[in-house]
């Protein structure tokens, strides 16, 4: 999708933009928040995709990863939006005490929501595959809505669906091992390296959500 | 990747619907982050949840499943997403969502919840629309067991008598509390009252509830009309036999039911009313069973013929005390006149018999230890005289037996004689042992002794000194206890005062005012009586406050607490680790606070309030020290603790006001000042909170609430500049039809008065002067502005002002003079002008007709926001349009293209893509292709966007009106409307596309209607020849509708 979205395929720089926007807004919402360029945050957004689109992508190679280069873009476009309003009528140094100067902070933000758009995937894959693989797959699904989009105990579920607990213990062991699957499937789509980095990436994405 | 890693992951994945478009989803596309926390769950009883739901979720609330459903509404669980907490929610029943009644008579039932505000009573939160719009509302989610769960589980109803009386007490409190704001629940019963964790009681269910005095409703009238055929259950949990409310001609519970309301005579329903019901509530207690409901006929046949006979003999026989039995039969008398009068009074039955229960209790066990004690004695000086004892008794044995024969028939007499004395002084002993329990039986008592006295007197051979010496120990004993009982109450009176003082803390109250009350209530107690006083502690913790060190030192001489009060604060961090009492904590801590060490005091008071959660000192600094969120909770435990105290309450409203909740801290806030409205500084927070509310209601529309709330602000502090700001702004657009332009203007004059130097504030007066056609006055306030500012202002700021006279001479149409001001703004500030300027100036000689001017200054604006990526249809249509006017048609097609090329390079996601369909459908320069792409757009938008995002509404509409099935966009362009005041530009746009739609779908009248009120805005508003868009539009409405 990165490639064919580089390349100018219009589906994919769609695709594109809608998966990797959450994380380009919270890193720039983070570092303008409060401050004068909190109205820019679209418009930089925008600038972003379009820098991406516009050779950006080319550049994402084997050995980066595609977050790091999706975070420089997005720090760069940044720090020019910052100069350019240096340069404006309506600048005042009081203005940028509300800047966070720490990039740490910044990078956990656009991090946190880089790894809730991984997780998006990795659950829109797991549906994806449930519904090819049948009534109970994608009843596993539904097992782990209630369990955690609602925060119904196995116990309860059993309940409602007059179910054996038993039963759907075993269920919900399989869901988890399928959503496992689909999340380290991908993250190797956007990692580089062996097993042993997929598997180190997974745990710095979820670390954000223990 | 660890399990509990996994778990997490899988939540973040299975939580996204849940984070909707919720405030937090909206403050992290603010700020890129979300605060979450969840706290350990509070209790460990089983949650009330009986099955699964699927009631529609509100933009804020997920529903989890069903708690219990009654005749017109249905209780869900709910999960608040923002704050993380788990919530009752109370919706209408689906077939009653249509229903107005029924509708008003639920959205009263919040309202009675939400005013109430009483540990007894359980919170409302809010009330709200859902997804269908119908409307709900949220509580505090009781986890517990009902009473009527926890009766039926005694084995007999003597087990736990005691544990009952004292829940029955706290309901009859609140019944008290409620009767006391007008209020009557008229279904009082078991099943309505839950018992927590914790011994926590609170009422639920006041969907019956009526109020008294200040109008009400009629509710039967209205449920008669509402469901004529319903008698189906209103109630949240059903009991028993004849414990369900019947909804339609007569509402409540017939089991619990007193005559008039079971005979359906609603005009006699009042407070003592529910008084039967408590009395209804306290013979099942006694009894294990209602007054009504044995027997062949139904509960609501007995309940209105008051057949009581069978509930009076079970009271007699139920081994309860006299006095409890008489109290129910009380309260269940079939004629109201003769019940208490209201909760109020049951209480204070309750609470006397209570405590003389309690004081019983007490002396059986002193007077078990002393006959203990007695008998010992007894047994050992038996021991000594028993052989000396027998032959006495053999001696007086003899000689009797020899005149017992003779005497028998005068000693009979005799004895019989006596029979009524012995009787009257059995009633005045019983009657001096009530008396010692309770004081207001003294006369009772005497007039007892008296009798006795009489008796004897006119009794040959009765003891009447004996009956002397009872009537003048029962004075003496009266005396003794009403001058403890003064001395008492006079503590507690003293007591109370230092607890109110004390609440009077931090900047709202002035130091001098609160040295001043304590001089006052500790006068003329010198130290050694406040060594002896049973409210020393209270005292030597009001010194400490007060900070008379010496004389706290004098009452309560401990070396470590004098340590405390002289000590610096080097040596008091020092003392944070001892082991002390909580109140030797609290006066660390306040020491310490002084001190400056903020942190360690609140730390202390964490650790004193854990050892002494009851103690209200401490709660109450404690929130007083606590963050602004953590605060509120603190002082409600205080509230909770000294419930009804004024200053009590101010700390909490604050607190919660601070908090920004202001829709818990405004009626707080609003008692407060219903008691006393110099309290405090509780006017300036009663408007902030009233004025936040409305900035609340004027972001949710509410424009006619919010405009009430600013008034009343400004009643409450007239120098509130953000009321007075908010209530121009509202004037301005709360009529379509004639806006309060003097008023407001008015309002926005007030606000700059207050606050000349707010550059906000300044702007909306001149901004809505120009608007308002009264441009030369907004000259001259700009001028007279910049005047002062020639001196001591600093160079943005005369830029500013500049900037803003160049608007005023821009609504006056002198344009040459609005030029030259506005590059004098820019040259001032030393800056390259912004693309919003360079616009300004291109609009600026559009319209005073230099079109070449304005092409070429419009040219340099796109130039120079297109280096931010910056896209603006509203430059490209002044371009084209600049063009033409001269004649360049090529070089206006070509900005056309170049335009369009810009959108569709940008098109990637459905915001950008909705933005392009927008502009395509309101373009004053439509294309062959172009209503074809802006369907194609629309149908791609549709499948991938937020339908409800207003760019995608918005886009829909104009290019369903201009391109597509006009019909399709009627309904939302009529809702958005009520989004726009009369004097918004953009508004008036949608309203010719809306009065378009009309046309097009044949409601002509409505369609000229609107047209009309586009009309009305173009000659009374300030409408600039370079708003293109709008002259557009009004152009082809007015085409279309042949005018």
């Amino acid at each position: 999708m990165i490639r064919g979205a580089a390349a100018g395929n219009t589906e994919d720089k769609e695709q594109f933009a809608r998966r990797y926007l959450p994380a380009v807004r919270a890193y720039l919402g983070a570092r303008w928040r409060r401050g004068p360029l909190a109205g820019d945050v679209d418009d930089a957004v925008q600038e972003v995709f379009f820098e991406c689109f516009k050779g950006a992508l080319e550049r994402a190679d084997e050995q980066r990863g595609f977050r790091g280069l999706l975070y420089g873009i997005a720090r760069n476009v940044a720090r020019r939006h910052e100069e350019r309003r240096r340069k404006k009528r309506e600048f005042q140094a009081s203005e940028w005490s509300a800047v966070p100067a720490d990039e740490g902070s910044l990078s956990a933000a656009f991090d946190r929501e880089w790894a809730q758009s991984i997780l998006d995937l990795a659950r829109n894959r797991q549906a994806d595959n449930a519904r090819e693989l049948g009534v109970d797959a994608e009843r596993r699904i539904r097992l782990l809505e209630l369990r955690f989009e609602d925060g119904l105990p196995i116990r309860d579920i059993a309940r409602l669906w007059e179910a054996s607990p038993e039963h759907l213990h075993r269920e919900y062991a399989k869901a988890r091992k399928e959503f496992r699957r689909c999340l380290v499937d991908v993250v190797s789509e956007h990692t580089p390296g062996d097993e042993e980095a997929i598997e180190r990436e997974c745990s710095h994405l979820l670390h954000f959500f223990s | 990747m660890k399990s509990e890693e996994l778990d997490g992951g899988l939540e973040a994945a299975y939580r996204k619907k849940a984070r909707g478009d919720s405030i937090l989803a909206t403050i992290e596309r603010l700020t890129g982050a979300v605060p979450r926390v969840f706290l350990r769950d509070d209790s460990t009883l089983p949650s009330p949840l009986v099955k699964p739901a699927d009631g529609p979720d509100s933009d804020r609330y997920q529903v989890i499943g069903e708690i219990g459903r009654g005749g017109v509404g249905v209780v869900l669980k709910g999960r608040d997403i923002d704050l993380g907490r788990d919530v009752a929610m109370k919706v209408l029943r689906d077939d009653f969502a249509g229903n107005p009644e029924v509708i008003q008579r639920f959205v009263e039932e919040a309202q009675i919840g939400g005013q109430l505000q009483h540990p007894g009573i359980v919170p409302v939160y809010e009330l709200g629309l859902n997804a269908h719009k119908q409307p709900f509302f949220t509580m505090k989610l009781v986890k517990g067991e009902t009473l009527s769960a926890l009766l039926t589980k005694r084995a007999t109803a003597q087990e736990g008598r005691r544990r009952f009386l004292r829940i029955f007490e706290q309901v009859c409190e609140t019944m008290a509390y409620a009767h006391t704001r007008g209020v009557i629940h008229r279904d009082l019963k078991p099943s309505n009252i839950m018992v927590g964790a914790f011994g926590e009681v609170q009422i639920v269910d006041w969907g019956f509830a009526k109020i008294l005095r200040r109008g009400g409703v009629d509710d039967e009238r209205r449920a008669k009309e509402a469901a004529p055929t319903t008698t189906v259950v209103e109630t949240i949990r059903s009991g028993s036999v004849g414990s369900e409310s019947c909804a339609g001609s007569v509402m409540g519970t017939p089991a619990y039911m007193p005559p008039e309301q079971a005979l359906g005579e609603i005009d006699k329903l009042d407070e003592r009313s529910d008084v039967f019901a408590l009395g209804a509530l306290l013979c099942e207690i006694l009894t294990g069973r209602p007054p009504y409901g044995e027997g062949d006929d139904s509960a609501l046949v007995q309940a209105a013929e008051a057949r009581l006979d069978g509930a009076h003999a079970r009271l007699d026989n139920c081994g309860a005390d006299a006095d409890l039995v008489q109290i129910t039969k009380r309260c269940l008398a079939p004629a109201p006149a003769v019940r208490y009068k209201d909760a109020g009074e049951v209480v204070e039955v309750i609470s006397g018999h209570l405590a003389a229960v309690e004081e019983r209790a007490q002396k059986a066990d002193r007077a078990a230890a002393v006959a203990k004690a007695k008998a010992a004695e007894e047994a050992k000086r038996r021991r000594l005289t028993v052989a000396l004892a027998a032959a006495l008794v053999c001696a007086v044995v003899a000689t009797a037996s020899g005149l017992y024969w003779v005497d028998k028939e005068q000693r009979f007499s005799r004895e019989l004689a006596l029979v009524p004395v012995a009787d009257a002084k059995d009633a005045a002993l019983l009657a001096h042992g009530e008396a010692r329990a309770d004081l207001s039986k003294w006369g009772d008592a005497l007039e007892a002794a008296k009798h006795h006295l009489a008796s004897a007197e006119a009794t040959e051979g009765a003891d009447v000194d004996q009956a002397r010496m009872l009537v003048s120990k029962v004075r003496r004993d009266r005396e003794a206890a009403e001058q403890a009982a003064a001395a008492a109450a006079k503590d507690q009176r003293l007591v109370s005062r230092l607890e109110e003082i004390y609440t009077w803390r931090g900047e709202d109250f002035p130091d001098d005012a609160r040295a001043q009350a304590y001089d006052k209530a500790l006068s003329g107690i010198d130290a050694e009586s406040m060594r002896a006083s049973p409210a020393k502690a209270e005292i030597v913790a009001a010194l400490d406050d007060w900070e008379k060190f010496d004389l706290a030192s004098e009452v309560d001489p401990d070396p470590w607490c004098i340590k405390v009060r002289v000590a610096e604060i080097e040596s008091l961090k020092k003392l944070v680790k001892d082991e002390r009492e909580p109140r030797d904590l609290l006066l660390l801590a306040a020491r310490l606070e002084r001190g400056g060490e903020t942190e360690a005091a609140r730390e202390l008071l964490l650790r004193a309030h854990k050892v002494a959660p009851k103690d209200f000192r401490i709660a109450f600094a404690l929130g007083a020290a606590s963050e602004t969120n953590d605060a509120p909770r603190y002082f409600q435990i205080a509230s909770l603790l000294r419930s009804g105290r004024i200053g009590t309450d101010y700390g909490w409203g604050v607190s919660m006001l601070e908090a920004k909740d202001m829709r818990s801290a405004t009626p707080l806030l609003e008692s407060v000042y219903e008691r006393d409205s110099e309290f405090g500084k509780i006017r300036l927070r009663l408007a902030k909170a009233t004025q936040m509310l409305g900035s609340s209601d004027m972001n949710a529309g509410r424009l006619d609430v919010a405009k009430t709330q600013f008034r009343r602000a400004l009643e409450l502090d007239p120098d509130n500049e953000k009321a007075s700001i908010q209530l121009g702004w509202i004037l301005f657009r709360t009529s379509i039809e004639k806006p309060d332009v003097d008023d407001a203007i008015e309002a926005f004059r007030n606000a700059v008065r207050l606050n000349p130097e707010h550059p906000q504030w300044r702007q909306m007066l001149l901004s809505h002067l120009q608007g308002a056609k009264r441009g030369e006055e907004a000259v001259q306030m700009a001028q007279e502005r910049l005047e002062s500012l020639s001196e001591s202002g600093t160079n943005a700021a005369r830029s500013m002002c500049l900037a803003q006279l160049a608007d005023s001479y821009r609504s006056i149409d002198r344009n040459d003079d609005a030029i030259r001001s506005l590059r004098l703004a820019l040259k001032t500030n030393g800056g390259e002008p912004a693309y919003q300027d360079l616009f300004k100036i291109a609009r600026m000689y559009f319209e005073k007709g230099d079109y070449a001017a304005a092409a070429q200054v419009t040219r340099e604006a796109i130039k120079s926001s297109a280096a931010q990526r910056r896209l603006s249809a509203y430059y490209y249509d002044l371009l084209v349009m600049s063009f033409r006017k001269v004649g360049r048609a090529s070089e206006a097609a070509a900005a056309i293209e170049e335009c369009r090329r810009r959108y569709e390079e940008m098109a990637v996601n459905w915001s950008w893509k909705a933005q392009l369909a927008w502009w395509l459908a309101r373009s004053p320069h439509p294309g062959a292709q172009d209503g074809e792409r802006a369907l194609e757009l629309i149908r791609e938008v549709e499948k991938e966007g937020d339908k409800a995002n207003p760019i995608c509404v918005v886009a829909k509409a104009l290019v369903n009106v201009r391109y597509g099935n006009p019909a399709d966009s009627v309904d939302w362009l009529e809702a958005s409307m009520k989004g726009y005041g009369p004097t918004h530009v953009t508004g008036a746009q949608h309203r010719c596309v809306l009065a378009m739609a009309l046309w097009s779908v044949g409601r002509k009248d409505d369609a000229r209607e609107q047209l009309g009120i586009v009309r009305k805005f173009m000659t009374t508003w300030k409408v600039y020849a370079s708003e293109l868009a709008l002259h557009d539009a009004y152009r082809r409405a007015r085409e279309m509708i042949g005018e």
